[in-house]
């Protein structure tokens, strides 16, 4: 599948392939490749140990690598050893042989200290429910904007069961961790986009494959999984499959090869479909020729980071000649210089 | 019946409330107990079964009345009576005679059942010092409370000692041992040892041809691998039936058969395993790959069980064999559909479909190939036994029974031969 553009002349998404949807219950993911990918970001460190314990701690990342950037995925949980850990409420991107403080940054803290079962050394994602309201909160009032909304998900989750959040990520309640099971991650994969019950919920872009793996079962348990359970154990059972309509097995394989093919169609057509409404974007943080960009729609939000490269495109005043005599002839090669923006890294969610 | 004995392990659970012992698919147990006692009650002898679905199969034939049953059959009962209590561990036999007395089954065969395992058992000592209550309780079911009370009371007085009951002679065993026991329970003795005689659950692992084939996928082949691994599988099929038939397996060799981790190549292993042992076991037998190809086939590619099963059936097979592990995450939903569709079509060919579960803790919300065929768990090569008496039931369903019979019997004896029986059934 191809999708040349999602979000107008912003979001530029040509570079990436759109592959076969994978489907369980109401959750579907359709994998992203990109022939591109740029190694220069790593993902969070696996932990950060806190020097002191304070009520109030700062909260700083360090950067050790002399290569490569940290760049701290959106909404994702900083996890502290000794400390309290703390979700982040945006992109933050640490270059090399850096430290930042992301203090600001944070939006909901969450404490391992009564729970034993918490494995420190994973990471979280903050559930969809809880994305819209912590993007809107993210620079007056953090967690006290939050609570709402976090008391509705710790009602829904006490009614069927399951422990408050982020504990009930750890639980291994078998019917989350079916998610991690049935959906795939591909070879190369370096984006996803999600969609529950058919509607789209979510775009996650990472800067290469081995980033996306490492962000990979946070998203799908944690930030899209979570909300698809939740969503199927108030939904009522699904219809009974219905049949082809056909009369002999010879005619069963073209009718459901006609099926599919529809289906594709139409999937094809919803990762194309440009999202209703209109769009604001703000530039943020900048480290060499990488932005980080924060989108605020009506039905979606979220940061993505963008590359400006120049592209240097030869005339080709010779086209048709050999090319020695090509070369002998061509006194001063004209090039054309064009700037292009190339989305490495994105994270949008629906915002209801 | 079979699948459910070897892969549900639930304990029998004896609440604090006193009332009889409830258990879950009590109800499949019961009805098929009531439909073939014989094949029901040598299933207890199957490759691979839970000890504690043993330990149900023991409570039934403790409990129901034999009155109107066929010698030959009663003879049998007693026979697999004594085999369970002999290879049962202590702790579930006692769980299972306290269900009994919770059941307030007092029929001969259970009291003599009950008084010459604890007359009879080598580590009855032990026993008595871990679970003095839970033997009294028994002793008293299978007695008669005022006859064992009284007995108890007089057993170890020299002089005026009590004759012993015509039950407890009947049971068997020195006059000596017995009064011995009833001193310990009701005077009190000395302990020499605290044996609890806790049943610790099996190790699960996979056999020999399992490890084999995953070095087969990790390192590749070598000749000694090769030759290692003919013999397993010779090893691992030579009690198995002989499948006849036309049958169809659809093996899948998708990317998710890969497992990760500790479990990487574990799945497609079991199922290539299964595959083979099959191929040596079904002169008719065509063999279908979803996914990778070759021998043993890598797993990559998706799952399209919609598309092969088409294929298969249009081969007119006897039985269509599943070996997955049951994902369709691309075109989900085509082969419920197709299931749907063949039953409009009349077309009735058994599709059966064994899942392969090598991580114990992963459990899927929706199962996609679960619509109405019959399923089997495939854990370990173990299992590979079980599986393939299923599939001789149900391709000659009207031979098969006898067969299965014919090779629980002899496994029985085999059994009886190997363990001595301290027991002794009246």
């Amino acid at each position: 599948m191809d999708c040349r553009l999602l979000t107008g002349e912003h979001l530029d998404l040509s570079d990436y392939r759109f592959g076969t949807p994978q489907q369980t219950g109401c959750l579907t993911v359709v994998p992203i490749t990109s022939a591109q990918s740029t190694t220069l970001f790593r993902p969070l460190p696996l932990s950060v140990r806190a020097k002191r314990r304070p009520a109030a701690a700062p909260v700083l990342l360090a950067n050790p690598s002399e290569q490569s950037c940290v760049l701290a995925p959106l909404h994702f949980g900083l996890p502290v050893e000794r400390g309290t850990s703390h979700f982040l409420s945006g992109t933050a991107l640490v270059p090399p042989s850096e430290h930042r403080d992301l203090t600001g940054d944070t939006i909901l803290p969450y404490s391992s200290t009564r729970r034993s079962h918490i494995n420190l050394k994973a990471t979280y994602c903050l559930p969809l429910s809880l994305r819209g309201p912590a993007w809107r909160a993210r620079n007056h009032g953090g967690q006290q904007r939050l609570a709402p909304a976090l008391n509705d998900l710790h009602d829904r989750l006490h009614r069927h069961g399951l422990d408050r959040f982020p504990f009930v990520l750890q639980a291994h309640h078998p019917d989350l961790k079916s998610f991690a099971g049935r959906i795939e991650l591909l070879t190369g994969q370096t984006g996803a986009l999600f969609y529950i019950d058919g509607r789209p919920v979510g775009l996650e872009i990472a800067p290469s494959a081995a980033y996306f793996a490492a962000i990979w079962e946070p998203l799908l348990v944690g930030c899209y999984g979570l909300p698809a359970l939740l969503w199927q154990y108030d939904s009522p059972a699904p219809p009974s499959p219905e049949p082809y309509a056909v009369s002999r097995l010879s005619e069963l394989r073209t009718e459901m090869f006609r099926a599919r093919h529809q289906k594709q169609e139409q999937w094809e057509g919803a990762v194309a479909a440009r999202p209703e409404g209109d769009f604001k974007i703000e530039a943020g943080q900048k480290w060499r020729n990488y932005r980080v960009h924060s989108l605020t729609g009506t039905a979606f939000a979220g940061q993505y980071i963008d590359e400006v490269a120049t592209i240097k495109a030869e005339a080709d005043d010779g086209a048709g000649m050999p090319r020695m005599l090509r070369n002998l002839f061509r006194k001063s090669p004209q090039t054309e210089e064009t700037t292009r923006r190339r989305v490495v890294y994105a994270s949008l969610f629906a915002l209801s | 019946m079979l699948s459910h004995l070897c892969t549900c392990a639930e304990p029998l659970v004896l609440h604090r409330d006193g009332k009889p012992v409830r258990w879950q698919n009590e109800a499949l147990h019961r009805a098929a107990f009531a439909s073939d006692p014989e094949l029901y009650s040598l299933s207890a002898c199957v490759e691979g079964i839970q000890p504690w679905q043993q330990a149900r199969i023991l409570f039934l034939l403790l409990t129901v009345s034999r009155r109107d049953l066929d010698r030959t059959l009663v003879a049998q009962f007693e026979r697999l009576t004594l085999f369970l209590l002999t290879t049962l561990a202590s702790d579930l036999v006692l769980t299972v005679f306290l269900a009994a007395r919770r059941a307030r089954a007092n029929h001969r065969h259970t009291s003599l059942s009950i008084l010459s395992y604890l007359i009879h058992n080598p580590d009855i000592e032990a026993l008595v010092c871990a679970r003095p209550g839970a033997i009294r309780d028994c002793l008293e079911h299978a007695l008669g409370r005022s006859q064992a009370r009284y007995f108890g009371r007089h057993a170890p007085r020299a002089g005026v000692e009590a004759p012993l009951p015509a039950l407890l002679k009947r049971a068997g065993g020195e006059e000596t041992q017995i009064r011995r026991l009833f001193t310990a329970l009701y005077f009190g003795g000395e302990c020499e040892e605290m044996h609890t005689g806790v049943a610790v659950p099996e190790v699960t692992t996979h056999g020999v041809l399992v490890p084999l084939l995953q070095q087969f996928y990790r390192v590749g082949t070598s000749p000694e691998l090769v030759r290692e691994m003919e013999a397993a599988i010779a090893h691992r099929s030579a009690d198995l039936p002989i499948l006849p038939g036309r049958i169809a397996l659809i093996l899948d060799a998708s990317a998710s058969m890969r497992g990760s981790k500790k479990q990487e190549f574990a799945p497609i292993a079991l199922a290539v395993s299964f595959e083979r042992v099959m191929q040596a076991k079904c002169p008719d037998l065509r063999a279908y790959n979803i996914g990778g190809f070759g021998w043993p086939p890598a797993p990559e590619g998706p799952t399209d069980f919609a598309r092969v099963l088409i294929d298969a059936l249009e081969a007119n097979p006897e039985l269509v064999v599943f070996v997955t592990d049951g994902y369709e995450n691309q075109n989900s939903g085509d082969t419920a559909r197709i299931l749907a569709t063949l039953r409009t079509l009349g077309i009735s060919t058994p599709i059966v479909c064994c899942r392969i579960e090598t991580d114990p803790g992963e459990t899927r919300i929706e199962e996609a190939l679960e619509e109405g065929l019959v399923s089997i768990t495939l854990r370990t090569e173990r299992d590979f036994g079980v599986a393939m008496q299923i599939l001789d039931l149900l391709i000659t369903p009207q031979t098969a029974r006898e067969r299965v019979i014919d090779g629980l019997r002899a496994r029985l004896m085999r059994w009886e031969k190997e363990v001595l029986g301290w027991t002794v059934a009246s």
